[in-house]
């Protein structure tokens, strides 16, 4: 095998390329396609670069405040082939290619990659739920998918269950990467229990169907009784089609309607940016809920409430093992299930035994 | 073809002069045809009528043989050398011919039948025979060799009208044979090595061909065996084996070891560990359990995970995922699959 190639100055490069023409978002740079560049970066002098199409650089506040050394280069436009012609000619920098999902696109990324780097390395996280690990498990029987997944040198999944599952399918190893959380503010989480309230907090695009925000107001309205001193926070801007957010504001309306006397107990903040601001938020909380209906893969907001010592509940999505150490820090209810949710937040709420011990 | 070459007779002494005239007595009959056999008492050739009756059978046998070509030369040498092995141990003969029905079999069924119940006769064959004599049996060869049994046969004749080269010459009929057996055939002779040639017995038809006849032991059948699917696995399951002792060796111990010790045995053992998953990942579809492959990288995931961590607490929590994986990859290997542990 050829030796690495350095940069000019010594310094080794790894790129993120995204699968379609787009580019990321503010917010994407603190999950995980932005943190492992940015770490690559800031602990092993990495040159990290995602090169993004479009008309001009985009706004990332992120970028000058916490993941700065990212760097982002445009494309020309969003075709395939211009982003395997970069790929190409800047195949000397980029020592480590790092790919977010199991797209088609790929294939031929990675194809002329290591036909210009041999001795690169490819590291393709599949970040998928198990619906979308069970379709493309058999896509290995087509010889440009097995191509491609042996060319891949490290191929990682985000939750146990994919993982197990590709283990068990591909002629691989697939390694267990969970999406992390990187303290990018520096916030301090020292007697983090004393600043806890009966707070329930969940951080999402809100009223995005995925995400079943319906099913966690209805089933805080049904036991807000029984659990008299506890609030529930949503975070996060509203989100989805004209005509998603359309029928979440009605179903809104119908609610309050509904349960007027809980508009002092239920806050929507909006998107907060501010990543010690938003710190703040996971500190107050005593429980972190998701009531999904699917994810992608695992939830890349657990890693920030399991850091702030919050009590985990979730729904069963397939990380739903992985988000609450099976069962040691937080609970699990069926998705959709509304009888078990209120249940087991009657239960938590008022076991504050269970929530210290699991946070 | 032809061979201008045969087999002479003299009182019950069969030798063979090969194509540089060289001799080679292929059978000493002498004292069996004398009515002195050493043969033991409990076996069932012993009276004179018997003796008789196996002199007719191979005379006869010999003589119709005796039509010059190449196949039926062959033939008489196989006989011969079976009657060798018989006189000297005339108890238990499990002979395998690879190839059609023939009077050549006829023959063999007959010889067995004088020497005892207990000797058989079995032919690989696809030809549809029905033939009801007890020591006798076809095996069908629509699987080819594959399914022969392992170390079975006391001899194995393959009997093809053509020279074949030793490499023609499946694994599995070599691990058919017992340790001690012999295998025969007409080979071409540039095929057989040099050390297998000086360990053979060789009756040179002319300077390229010759009836060889193979005596097999079990160091032979262990090259043989690495060299086949099978045993290409089993040695793959070895090393994983031996990276899975070597942990055995050292887990209890970890938690007791200064962190340079600890951090020196572990890296050793992660590197064994990430070996032996690659070979697990190779071989995985061979494998009877499919749990083996991701417990395995489970194993080596917490192995990696105790290795990075400083803290103390978190520590005994990886150490604890190691020993559960550790013992699921066992349970899997041992109880699932035939890894064999002794651990």
């Amino acid at each position: 095998m050829k030796e690495a190639i350095y940069l000019k100055d010594g310094r080794r490069g790894a790129y993120v390329v995204r699968s379609d023409g787009g580019s990321w978002n503010n917010q994407q740079l603190l999950k995980d396609c932005g943190i492992i560049p940015y770490m690559l970066h800031k602990n092993h002098g990495f040159r990290a670069v995602m090169p993004i199409y479009a008309d001009k650089m985009p706004d990332f506040p992120y970028l000058e405040t916490y993941v700065k050394g990212l760097e982002f280069e445009l494309l020309p436009d969003d075709t395939l082939e211009t982003r395997i012609k970069y790929i190409c000619e800047h195949s000397e920098d980029i020592d480590l290619l790092i790919l977010y999902g199991a797209y088609n696109q790929y294939i031929p990324m990675v194809h002329y990659y290591k036909e210009y780097r041999p001795d690169g390395k490819v590291y393709l996280a599949t970040d998928m739920n198990m619906p979308w690990a069970e379709a493309i498990s058999y896509t290995y029987d087509l010889p440009e998918w097995r191509d491609f997944l042996s060319q891949c040198d490290v191929i990682a999944a985000s939750c146990r269950k994919t993982q197990r599952y590709l283990n068990m399918k591909w002629p691989f190893s697939v390694e267990l990467i969970r999406n992390g959380w990187y303290n990018a503010a520096n916030v301090s989480f020292d007697d983090l229990f004393a600043q806890k309230e009966n707070i329930i907090l969940t951080v999402a695009r809100i009223g995005v169907p995925q995400k079943n925000h319906e099913l966690l107001l209805e089933t805080f309205a049904a036991c807000s009784y029984d659990i008299p001193n506890w609030r529930l926070k949503l975070i996060g801007e509203f989100s989805g089609s004209e005509e998603e957010q359309l029928n979440f504001k009605k179903f809104l309306n119908d609610f309050f309607t509904r349960f007027s006397h809980l508009k002092d107990r239920i806050e929507f903040t909006g998107l907060i940016e501010d990543k010690l601001a938003l710190a703040e938020e996971f500190k107050k909380a005593k429980i972190f809920i998701l009531t999904s209906n699917f994810e992608g893969g695992a939830p890349n907001v657990i890693g920030e409430a399991l850091h702030s010592g919050c009590y985990i509940i979730v729904s069963d999505i397939d990380a739903a093992d992985d988000c609450t150490d099976e069962g040691r820090c937080g609970s699990t209810f069926p998705i959709g299930d509304k009888l078990a949710l209120t249940n087991t937040l009657k239960h938590v709420c008022n076991n504050n035994d269970l929530i210290l011990g699991g946070g | 073809m032809i061979v201008l070459i045969s087999i002479g007779q003299e009182n019950g002494r069969f030798i063979f002069t090969d194509c540089n005239d060289k001799e080679h007595v292929l059978l000493d009959a002498v004292d069996i045809f004398n009515n002195r056999s050493k043969i033991s008492v409990k076996r069932p050739i012993q009276l004179g009528n018997d003796i008789l009756l196996l002199k007719d059978i191979i005379f006869s046998y010999l003589h119709i043989l005796n039509d010059g070509t190449l196949v039926s030369f062959v033939r008489s040498l196989a006989l011969l050398s079976i009657l060798d092995k018989l006189f000297q141990k005339p108890l238990n003969f499990q002979f395998l011919q690879i190839g059609g029905w023939s009077s050549f079999s006829g023959c063999v069924a007959n010889v067995f039948d004088l020497f005892g119940n207990k000797n058989h006769l079995y032919c690989l064959t696809n030809d549809k025979i029905s033939l009801d004599i007890s020591n006798v049996s076809f095996i069908s060869d629509e699987l080819g060799t594959d399914l022969l049994p392992n170390s079975k046969f006391s001899m194995v004749f393959i009997d093809v009208p053509d020279a074949i080269s030793l490499s023609s010459v499946s694994a599995e009929v070599f691990l058919s044979l017992k340790d001690g057996g012999s295998l025969m055939f007409m080979a071409d002779l540039h095929s057989i090595p040099k050390f297998l040639i000086d360990k053979s017995q060789i009756s040179l038809i002319n300077d390229r061909v010759a009836f060889v006849s193979l005596p097999i032991h079990s160091e032979l059948k262990d090259v043989i065996f690495k060299q086949t699917d099978l045993g290409k696995l089993k040695l793959q399951k070895q090393q994983v084996v031996e990276s899975i002792k070597n942990l055995s060796k050292i887990i209890n111990k970890l938690e007791f070891l200064s962190n340079d010790k600890r951090n020196f045995l572990l890296d050793d053992t992660i590197s064994s560990i990430v070996e032996s998953e690659k070979i697990i990942v190779n071989i995985y579809e061979e494998l009877n359990s499919s749990y083996i492959k991701p417990y395995f990288n489970e194993l080596k995931e917490a192995l990696i995970d105790y290795r990075l961590q400083d803290n103390d607490n978190m520590r005994k929590i990886f150490f604890e995922k190691i020993l559960d994986n550790f013992r699921k990859v066992l349970y899997e290997m041992t109880y699932k699959d035939d890894f064999v542990l002794n651990i």
